[in-house]
């Protein structure tokens, strides 16, 4: 449960189910965070609150992490095809090698931090950092939201309750994708009665 | 005439190909720090973007990694291309 001092004084008097079911007090802290006091925005209004800042699960790093542990072996597999390699060049290999694993690990970290989705009081914020030389900062007022739907996909998917949240607004060809967060049934419900509140003007 | 002495005796030099190794690496190099640097001018205009209390250590983290890529791409560099 959250503290009632934690919650937005517009928000304490309402009996929507998102204040019982959102928590931060479970495996997900630092994916997804319900209140936080320490984040903000460009362009967040003073009146407007964020209620949910959530990420992408570890799990998605699998594959990165694998990757990356295939650059560091790429080194050694030269040095055993190329037998004739003098020691500078194998070590210089090897070290290009740990340079680009690195690399490669922490751009995904980096990707990971930086592409949050952001649920307010007034919008859905969707950050997604595609690459060092693309970023996309996508958002939709809660009133233009038309359609929410999640689904679970896979076995770890189901493992980790890790699901995708697929948001239509009103615009055309406009839909949000919150990629692989966990609890996507919370964000789901959070984002219904959040659209409620709104249609009863309560925020 | 005997070729058989006469192979026993050649002598085959294979031409040293490790230079073609050098030139996509010298151009993987360069890419690596590219994009590094572009990194983090990314991250800069991100952290701006959605500000947080970690972003100080993602930032500084993003800063010691461009430095030590860069420093660890240009050792590297001049040890395959010295070898």
């Amino acid at each position: 449960m959250i503290e009632e001092k934690d919650i937005p004084k517009k928000l304490r008097d309402t009996k929507k189910s998102f204040l019982s079911t959102l928590s931060n007090e479970n495996g997900d802290k630092g994916l997804l965070r319900v209140f936080p006091k320490d984040v903000s925005f460009h362009g967040q209004d003073k009146d407007e609150d964020i209620i949910v800042i959530v990420r992408a699960h570890w799990i998605t790093w699998i594959s990165q992490i694998s990757f990356s542990l295939l650059l560091v072996l790429i080194p050694f597999l030269l040095m055993f095809s190329f037998t004739g390699l003098s020691l500078s060049l194998t070590v210089g290999l090897l070290l290009l090698g740990i340079v680009v694993s690195v690399t490669n690990t922490l751009n995904a970290f980096f990707k990971w931090f930086y592409s949050v989705n952001i649920i307010t009081t007034q919008r859905i914020i969707d950050v997604d950092f595609i690459n060092a030389f693309q970023h996309r900062f996508s958002e939709a007022q809660l009133e233009k939201i038309e359609d929410i739907s999640h689904e679970h996909v896979g076995f770890l998917g189901s493992l980790f309750d890790v699901g995708t949240v697929y948001i239509q607004t009103a615009a055309s060809n406009a839909e949000f994708e919150f990629q692989n967060i966990p609890r996507p049934r919370d964000i789901q419900d959070t984002l219904n009665d959040l659209l409620e509140m709104k249609q009863e003007g309560e925020i | 005439m005997d070729y058989g002495d006469i192979l026993g005796t050649m002598a085959f030099e294979f031409p040293d190909f490790t230079w073609l190794l050098k030139v996509p690496l010298a151009i993987l190099v360069a890419g690596i720090i590219f994009y590094n640097m572009m990194m983090l001018l990314r991250i800069r205009i991100l952290a701006d973007t959605v500000d947080s209390n970690e972003n100080v250590g993602i930032k500084r983290l993003a800063y010691i990694h461009t430095i030590l890529s860069i420093v660890g791409c240009l050792v590297s560099l001049v040890l395959i291309l010295l070898g």
